[in-house]
């Protein structure tokens, strides 16, 4: 059990703090650490150190979660202890990015980093081509809930009524329910859900609105388009299958192996880690594949981007009136960010942390009704 | 190809657009049946209003540089290889005034202007052969 708390959040924040850092390194040239700056400042000596700084608190906030997972784990604050490292580890890892950052923006101001220097603001006249998504990993992960739904099915004859629901990280059963399709089969129609959800996503992921970066010349533009929606489609389709893999492996073990310890606690960390791995492996390739877009031909110069970090709260929060775009780009990581400057925008963010809260609340009711 | 857009220029948005198509096509970057993308997608790329957009291929279209058609939304309808449509030539000629007068009064001489302009018409040439090259 405790074995199970000390080990889930640092390895948790590790895997995530190298996701931060490599994130950091996806950049275009002219956006360290979400702050826009000119290429003539790109690799300022203020740039660089911010960046080192960044890192040092990823390790911080990573030494302040995995002390608070020990001392907590002592107390015996079981949930507490798996719970609030993550939470903390999450905040202290903003709080990093806001306030190194800030040397860059001070330093960008002080010095009129922009002053005379000429700003642009670029698009693709030529249409977007698109490519479809990968069919292989939903299929493989349809195919892997399938074959566990076989198996169900085969036991489910033999399985004892009321049934075991939910079991403790040593392997016993602390809840039970009656044998019912959706007791028994539940997990799996959760998860059957989950790889539709991230199917259509990644179709969405394939059609990735960008921004493109004035300094990036053509090619470098339309290479950075295409990684950058690469991944994100790699990502979400890859995580399909990782997630079917990964339910259907706690749900054989629950049902093949009942009561044997550790084996739904070693499954769930076996799914994290595999999940940061799909991350991690596609943001690095992503990176190397971006290479040659973050290269700067001095001989051919091209325009700067225009200073947007008046939109960027923190770097990581949109708020622009003047833009149309109901979802951007995110500056920092993948995937997109709701502009908050648009009444659609906010309605559509207190949508997501309403729904975000009521299924919280719903898992913490669950819970104590146990 | 890209689109610059100087946010700072006297120049207004949708102008700066037109006139950047209409280069693109002297120079062979767009050649005739290319297709351009929806306003609506080059309005979200550049975080501008649509109707700036808008009113930029409205320009084009208008001078039967680019057609619209529900089917295959926006093409570039002609090149340099094509007759000019009748009655261009007069308002060009005469707009073409008020550029030579303005070199005339800013005390360009004739022949720097002429210079100026053999300059622009070569690279315009250079650059639609580099395109064909490279197209074929």
């Amino acid at each position: 059990m405790t074995a199970f708390v000390l080990v889930f959040g640092p390895v948790f924040t590790a895997l995530f703090g190298l996701l931060f850092s490599a994130v950091v390194a996806l950049r275009p040239p002219g956006l360290p650490l979400s702050v826009r700056v000119p290429q003539a400042h790109a690799d300022d000596a203020v740039v660089l150190s911010a960046i080192r700084r960044f890192r040092w608190g990823l390790v911080l906030a990573w030494v302040v979660a995995a002390a608070t997972t020990a001392v907590l784990a002592l107390l015996g604050q079981t949930p507490l202890a798996v719970v609030l490292p993550v939470l903390l580890y999450a905040a202290l890892s903003v709080l990093a990015l806001v306030l190194s950052r800030r040397m860059i923006i001070d330093a960008k101001r002080a010095g009129g980093w922009f002053d005379g220097v000429p700003v642009r603001v670029s698009a693709q006249l030529t249409p977007p081509t698109y490519r479809h998504p990968p069919i292989i990993w939903p299929a493989l992960a349809i195919i892997v809930l399938a074959v566990a739904t076989a198996v169900d099915v085969a036991l489910y004859p033999s399985l004892p009524d009321p049934i075991a629901v939910h079991f403790n990280a040593a392997g016993e059963a602390n809840a039970w329910a009656a044998k019912s399709v959706w007791s028994v089969f539940g997990i799996l129609i959760i998860g059957a859900a989950a790889v539709v959800l991230l199917a259509v996503l990644s179709v969405f992921a394939a059609r990735y609105s960008v921004r493109i970066q004035a300094d990036d010349t053509a090619q470098q533009a339309a290479l950075r388009t295409q990684v950058q929606r690469t991944m994100l489609t790699s990502v979400l389709s890859e995580l399909s299958f990782v997630l079917a893999l990964g339910i259907s492996a706690i749900e054989l073990a629950q049902r093949l192996f009942p009561g044997v310890r550790g084996a739904v606690a070693g499954g769930a960390i076996g799914l994290v880690v595999l999940v940061m791995a799909v991350v991690i492996g596609n943001v690095a390739r992503g990176r190397a594949q971006l290479r040659p877009a973050n290269l700067r031909d001095p001989r051919s110069p091209r325009p700067d981007a225009v200073d947007d970090d008046e939109h960027w709260k923190g770097g990581l929060i949109y708020v622009n009136r003047d833009d149309p775009a109901l979802m951007v780009p995110r500056r920092f990581g993948l995937g997109w960010t709701v502009n908050l400057g648009r009444p659609a925008g906010i309605a559509l963010t207190i949508g997501l942390l309403l729904v975000i809260a009521g299924v919280v609340t719903a898992i913490i009711l669950t819970a104590h009704s146990r | 190809m890209l689109i610059d857009i100087d946010p700072d220029s006297e120049s207004p948005l949708y102008q700066q657009l037109r006139d950047q198509v209409v280069q693109a096509i002297a120079d062979g970057t767009l050649k005739p049946g290319d297709a351009l993308a929806s306003v609506r997608q080059l309005a979200l790329q550049f975080g501008i209003n649509s109707a700036t957009v808008g009113k930029g291929y409205e320009l084009l279209r208008h001078e039967g540089l680019v057609r619209t058609s529900r089917r295959s939304g926006s093409v570039v309808a002609r090149g340099p290889a094509e007759e000019p449509t009748p009655g261009f030539s007069e308002g060009w000629t005469s707009r073409l005034r008020t550029l030579l007068a303005e070199a005339v009064a800013h005390g360009m001489t004739d022949e720097s202007i002429r210079t100026t302009t053999g300059t622009v018409l070569t690279d315009f040439a250079a650059r639609r052969t580099d395109h064909t090259r490279s197209a074929s």
